[in-house]
């Protein structure tokens, strides 16, 4: 049936049975008559009053409704993700990644490293925007900086990528309390800092992806990681109550958890135990950072029905 | 002819011809039959709005012992007749029976109590129940307590029982009552010249206004860019647009002999009720509340006023963009021009016909089965000259406009001295 859209609105708070904002409006036939209508998230951005469209009928876990299908091509909507300590190593293959699916970047990191110039002209030369911002993610005035900065420049932020972080190993007993709290700020505050600044603007726009880069470290307990495991332990923690509070604003929150993976961090690590980490690995191999890269891209272009998980990256090294 | 005769040709006044003729010549011409039995407020009783510590028998009893207590010539429960109380859903309350709650702190055992419930106008529907009743003969005095406790409950709770009052369909279609109004307001915005800035205004407006009443739940300034930047609730509708959810209780006594309890009574001098669909959709021209301007026309036909007479107004702000539309249902403003009167500042506190005075339902607050007595205390202050800070000079004849749901219920009441 043809009709014309003659009002609409976009719950945000809404009552059960519906736990997440619903889109509706109202039509009116080509006899005038008016009818209830709902409207999928996807087309909200481009309704206008007056648009015509097709109203079809739909069977939905709540019942059968009519919904409004406007008769005009989607727009490309623009895509934008942060990525944070994204100038090198799994950071960098995410931003490339993303900008291969489509989304401007926003490289972030507590320096701008020799390469990064050269990354956003990858990301350019792959038909994306990128900008570099300056964040130290466990100063929240920065953190929020960055984030605002992002908005300022593309008009919205549709994806945070938490990988932000370092490591001081150390056993407990030679670790100084200095060496704690460093990996803590960075590689747990960091992740709330970002999150807390970023979640306004995902609410307000209606939605988000947030990935939380963690690691296998917080699942097994590596030695000599005290600090790290625990951060990292802490941002999968930290993930399941993102997801759950606000799944209602349609944000979804992973966490990653990459085992042996080519990086600077396995790079240095003494021969010896470089050997008997592989020797552990079923695949016999370190993964890339671009393997680590694709199960992100994955999470924030495909996993619509997926959030509050923790996902695994490492050959079966830890199952 | 007494007043009890008056009514009886009122109520058999179905005659044909002259003899109907003349009997509306003497209804409408009140002086040749004497005293008209005019139904008086002559106390009142008001907790604070807010979230407060209070459950709902507290409220009651507090809202029951202020309007006695207020009596200025004294009063017996025993000669309060009935009590009815407004409440919206007892959900928020956990109670039924507050009828009979109400009654045992009346203390008169001969009264009998009841509840009325009528949306967000519940308030005042027990009011024109009340009076109803006295004009009947039915009673002498009527005691109306309006009570909500809404914080009880976390926000999403409350909205999901507010809910419970939408149309059917609109409910299941996942639309709020915010979201009602928002579908409604965007047709309106769409058809009439107003603006998201006006709609800022109305909510610094009440917000200022509110500052002057100490019964109010939110005293704070607010700018219009808070007011433009805050979060959306239902697009268009925003955080600054919406109501409190508070709890309170307030309460008014009804008289057919006012002068034996005050000297300084004030009268409802007429009151309409009217309906609408409870659903947008099936409304004529759903950027028209037409149930407040049928409930208008019987008050202003039966106070034998026009808007032009009214000094100043309560309105149903329960979301600010909504308040223009009320202006126009009450004939202050022609249709599509209701914003005129904010940006022309006629509204305001010092304006011409200053709306809202108590700070409205957005910050005076929102206890929805209390809100219509409070609306209805209010003016009983300001026509008594007794609203202190907020006092609109020379205040004589009040409106009182309260709809419920988005414009399914409406009653519109007139009162003056």
């Amino acid at each position: 049936m043809k009709a014309k859209l003659i009002s609409y609105t976009d719950v945000a708070v809404p009552t059960p049975p519906y736990r997440t904002s619903t889109k509706s409006g109202i039509v009116e036939d080509e006899e005038g008559k008016r009818l209830l209508v709902r409207i999928e998230d996807e087309y909200y951005p481009i309704l206008k009053i007056g648009m015509e469209g097709e109203v079809e009928e739909r069977r939905t876990d709540f019942g059968t409704f009519n919904f409004f299908i406007p008769a005009v091509k989607k727009e490309e909507k623009r895509k934008v993700a942060i990525v944070t300590g994204a100038s090198r190593g799994i950071g960098k293959a995410i931003a490339f990644e993303l900008a291969r699916s489509g989304f401007d970047v926003v490289i972030s990191d507590i320096e701008k490293a020799d390469e990064c110039e050269e990354n956003m002209k990858r990301i350019k030369e792959l038909g994306r925007e990128s900008i570099f911002v300056k964040a130290d993610v466990s100063d929240f005035n920065q953190v929020e900086n960055m984030v605002k900065e992002t908005v300022e420049k593309f008009g919205r932020v549709d994806v945070l990528i938490n990988n932000a972080g370092l490591n001081i190993d150390k056993l407990v007993t030679t670790m100084t309390l200095e060496q704690w709290q460093k990996v803590i700020d960075v590689d747990l505050n960091g992740v709330f800092n970002c999150t807390k600044a970023i979640l306004p603007y995902m609410i307000q726009q209606g939605g988000g992806r947030i990935v939380n880069v963690s690691s296998m470290s917080a699942l097994d307990g590596a030695v000599g990681q005290a600090n790290y495991a625990a951060a990292k332990g802490g941002i999968i923690s930290f993930t399941k109550v993102i997801a759950k509070e606000y799944a209602q604003y349609n944000i979804l929150c992973n966490a990653i958890a990459p085992g042996f993976i080519r990086t600077r961090m396995t790079d240095a690590m003494p021969p010896g135990l470089f050997r008997d980490r592989l020797a552990r690995n079923p695949l016999g191999r370190r993964g890339e950072p671009e393997e680590v890269a694709k199960l992100v891209r994955f999470l924030v272009t495909e996993g619509d029905y997926i959030t509050g998980q923790v996902i695994g990256i490492n050959a079966g090294e830890y199952v | 002819m007494d007043k009890f005769v008056a009514m009886h040709i009122r109520r058999t006044a179905s005659l044909d011809g002259f003899l109907h003729e003349a009997v509306i010549f003497l209804l409408d011409n009140q002086q040749l039959l004497g005293d008209r039995m005019e139904v008086g407020i002559v106390s009142y009783g008001h907790t604070k709005f807010g979230v407060l510590e209070e459950d709902t028998p507290d409220l009651i009893k507090k809202a029951i012992e202020g309007c006695l207590n207020n009596v200025e010539k004294g009063i017996s429960p025993k000669e309060i007749e009935c009590i009815i109380v407004s409440c919206v859903d007892n959900a928020f309350s956990e109670q039924h029976q507050t009828g009979t709650l109400a009654w045992e702190y009346l203390g008169n055992p001969d009264a009998y109590g009841f509840k009325v419930e009528s949306a967000c106008v519940s308030g005042s529907m027990a009011i024109y129940q009340g009076r109803k009743m006295i004009e009947a003969g039915m009673a002498k005095n009527v005691l109306i307590v309006g009570f909500e406790k809404m914080n009880k409950f976390p926000t999403d709770k409350v909205t999901e029982i507010l809910t419970h009052g939408s149309s059917p369909e609109e409910r299941r279609y996942g639309i709020t009552q915010p979201g009602a109004y928002a579908l409604l307001i965007r047709l309106y915005a769409q058809k009439y010249d107003v603006t998201e800035r006006d709609w800022a205004e109305i909510s610094v407006k009440n917000h200022k206004n509110a500052l002057r009443n100490p019964w109010a739940h939110l005293q704070k300034d607010i700018t219009v860019e808070q007011v433009m930047n805050s979060r959306m609730i239902a697009d268009p509708i925003r955080l600054f647009h919406c109501s409190t959810i508070s709890d309170g209780a307030a309460s008014i006594l009804l008289s057919a002999d006012p002068r034996k309890y005050t000297d300084t009574p004030v009268f409802i001098k007429g009151m309409g009720v009217a309906h609408d669909y409870m659903s947008v959709i099936d409304r004529e021209d759903p950027t028209v509340l037409l149930c407040s301007k049928r409930a208008a026309d019987q008050a202003y036909k039966e106070a034998g006023k026009t808007p032009k007479d009214i000094s100043l107004a309560e309105v149903h702000d329960a979301f600010t963009p909504v308040e223009p539309m009320c202006y126009e249902a009450v004939g202050f403003a022609e249709k599509g021009e209701g914003s005129k009167l904010v940006r022309e500042g006629v509204v305001m506190f010092d304006g011409s016909l200053p709306v809202n005075v108590s700070g409205g339902l957005k910050a005076k607050g929102h206890p929805v089965g209390a809100t219509h007595v409070g609306t209805m205390v209010e003016m009983f202050l300001q026509l008594r000259g007794e609203a202190d800070k907020r006092q609109v000079p020379d205040a004589e004849t009040a409106l009182i406009e309260g709809h419920g749901g988005t414009g399914s219920v409406a009653v519109v009441s007139i009162l003056g001295r």
